[in-house]
């Protein structure tokens, strides 16, 4: 099930907040994704790679949506795990996988769930990464170790806990968290018990399924 | 002749509904060049079941109230309702409470009704929205003008008065923790003395960015005597349930996020007396720290809403289930004299997990008028009968709550499950129905 990829990164240059183009082959100009990621509009876009990095580390990221309640609900989770992810060494990334929203819209949402300036969040407009690792939902999380190279192994994909079992049935208190334990086990060189695990939550409206409209 | 297509024709009906293939859900349909598209019907199906929670200020993400927004989102919409996720409930006790219903019908005239179920759609409603949705001019076509129509809609349920008139708000916000599970928070409120004396139902005060509101459900009470303000000294609200001694909590009926707005059947209508009313407020974390403030508008009743509805509360007590127990509890209401059910107002926590409601006649035919396997408070909605139950002398209201203390239960908050008692938070838990009735 892994999948090897060799992202490139766009990054905003606010201090905070990387809005960000995932592209799966380096063969992506950068100036081409600058141009593909223009319903960001935002005037300072950079380019990041989040698979850069050392041989064997790891990489996480959480797809999220501004207008998500099921992702909103957890983000007191993925700062606990953004936090996590910082102390042992694992990049930690939030990505907004949507064609619509705006760089304003970004920011007002990691201001307003305090987010900034600790955690980093990235837009994937292409849906690049969406379809690197397969995730459909947001909140859905995937963890990858490096190659090396640029690319590397998508060794997780799936829930970030068992806050919500279904849209609508909402536990009072999360009994399973699944990405932290996933991290865990990558860190210490053990497997991950269950690496690919359904998520709950809002849809991710696939780019090429819905070209009506585009703007 | 008539009679006996109209009997084949219900036959008919009958079978459509109990058939297992009519499961839409995981099928997939082309309608190309659809001539035979009820476009009136599919505009009212998707504003009753898609538009209370993705309209302008539904809370749920993606917006579906311009022609222009179902158009851009009609492919993941048509994916969504093709596999069954959308709406988001259990469509299996739909189809099997219109069976039942239609089998009442059928077999006591006096239980001609209809209902819905909350957020669930019927397999033919589901197959009408995937027609509507299965090209871009068909959608274009039958949802042109939805705005307007959405907002006449909404319109509807205030022509007899003017906007914004009765509208009722707690004193103070009470402010929700960032995290932790789904509780209730009860205010208490005075009643307006140019608030109506009659009402037929109330509304949900529009709520600005709906999503990032806490608040999923708001059950309301009459307070004559003002007796729960000791409890809510501040108006910051209280952490308890919001029944006044005998009345339980629902008495003057429910609003939702699903369901904005409750409506009596024409010809119905509540006493509000003066004093004060108790807002229970059902509030959930959205994953920042946020405020509330529960605002009702009162729908004054009309002339001709003459039958008073009263209420009856079917409640677990005590609501006890041991450790690692799944248990049906049954609770009954005689009906001493003729009445009428007009509806009811379901209550219950993460242990609940589905619940009945059956009409016992007097010869010992029962009729099951509601059900739920797959209850969720945060998407509840009351159930209004379109047409209300009628209710002989002798009969007798079952309700049966199924409660789930296991560790199969998704929802279980404790590992390993702990005996439950029924309460205050942490655990919280209720299992209640009020019986909306008329004399």
């Amino acid at each position: 099930m892994s999948k090897r990829v060799r992202p490139l990164l766009l990054a905003a240059g606010n201090a905070w907040m990387a809005c960000a183009l995932v592209a799966c082959s380096t063969t992506v100009p950068r100036s081409q994704s600058i141009a593909t990621a223009d319903p960001v509009a935002s005037n300072d876009v950079r380019t990041i790679r989040p698979l850069d990095g050392a041989r064997g580390s790891l990489v996480a990221v959480v797809f999220v949506s501004h207008e998500c309640p099921i992702a909103n609900a957890m983000v007191p989770e993925l700062r606990a795990l953004a936090a996590y992810a910082a102390q042992h060494a694992v990049t930690f990334h939030l990505v907004h996988p949507s064609m619509w929203v705006t760089a304003d819209e970004v920011t007002r949402h990691a201001q307003e769930f305090t987010l900034s300036p600790d955690v980093s969040v990235l837009v994937d407009p292409a849906h690049e990464l969406v379809k690197r690792t397969g995730a459909t939902v947001t909140p859905e999380a995937a963890l990858f170790r490096r190659d090396g190279d640029g690319g590397g192994d998508l060794i997780y994909r799936g829930r970030v806990n068992d806050l919500y079992v279904a849209i609508g049935r909402r536990r009072s208190n999360v009994a399973s968290h699944d990405l932290r334990n996933a991290m865990d086990a990558a860190i210490s060189g053990r497997p991950i018990a269950t690496p690919f695990p359904s998520a709950v939550g809002c849809f991710i409206e696939e780019r090429t399924r819905s070209t009506e409209g585009l703007p | 002749m008539t009679r006996d297509l109209v009997r084949r024709a219900r036959g008919a009906l009958l079978v459509l509904l109990c058939s297992p293939t009519i499961a839409l859900a995981h099928t997939n349909l082309h309608f190309p060049n659809d001539s035979t598209l009820d476009e009136a019907k599919s505009r009212e199906v998707f504003i009753a079941r898609c538009v209370a929670c993705h309209g302008a200020d539904g809370f749920a993400p993606l917006r579906f109230n311009t022609t222009e927004a179902i158009v851009r989102h009609r492919q993941l919409m048509r994916a969504l309702l093709e596999d069954g996720t959308m709406p988001p409930s259990d469509d299996t006790s739909s189809s099997d409470l219109q069976s039942s219903v239609v089998l009442a019908s059928d077999s006591a005239r006096e239980h001609n009704h209809t209902q819905e179920m909350c957020s669930v759609v019927s397999d033919s409603d589901r197959s009408l929205l995937l027609r509507a949705l299965a090209s871009r001019d068909v959608t274009e076509r039958t949802f042109a003008g939805i705005a307007e129509q959405i907002a006449q809609d909404r319109a509807l349920h205030f022509s007899n008065q003017p906007r914004g008139a009765t509208r009722i708000t707690t004193t103070a916000a009470y402010t929700v923790p960032a995290s932790g599970g789904m509780h209730l928070r009860s205010f208490s409120v005075e009643v307006p003395t140019d608030a109506p004396r009659r009402v037929r139902g109330v509304r949900l005060s529009p709520i600005e960015h709906a999503e990032r509101s806490p608040l999923r459900y708001l059950a309301l009470a009459p307070d004559p005597e003002r007796a729960w303000r000791v409890l809510d000294e501040h108006g910051t609200g209280a952490d308890a349930m919001g029944d006044i001694g005998r009345t339980p909590s629902g008495a003057l009926g429910a609003v939702s996020r699903t369901a904005p707005v409750f409506l009596l059947p024409k010809g119905y209508a509540f006493d509000l007396p003066r004093g004060d009313l108790v807002l229970e407020a059902t509030v959930e974390p959205i994953g920042r720290e946020a405020s509330t403030r529960p605002s009702v508008e009162f729908i004054a009743a009309s002339d001709s809403d003459t039958r008073t509805v009263r209420a009856l509360a079917a409640r677990v007590v005590p609501l006890v289930v041991g450790a690692n127990e799944r248990v049906s509890r049954v609770v009954h209401v005689d009906v001493a004299t003729h009445r009428e059910l007009v509806g009811v107002v379901v209550k219950g926590g993460v242990f609940l997990r589905g619940f009945s409601v059956e009409i016992i006649a007097a010869d010992g035919c029962r009729t099951e008028v509601a059900r739920s396997r797959d209850f969720r408070m945060s998407l509840a909605r009351p159930l209004i009968f379109d047409t209300p139950l009628q209710l002989s002398q002798g009969s007798r209201i079952e309700v049966t709550f199924d409660l789930d203390n296991t560790s199969a239960n998704p929802l279980q908050p404790f590992v390993p499950p702990r005996e439950l008692r029924g309460g205050l938070p942490p655990d919280a838990e209720d299992a209640a129905i009020v019986l909306l009735v008329a004399q």
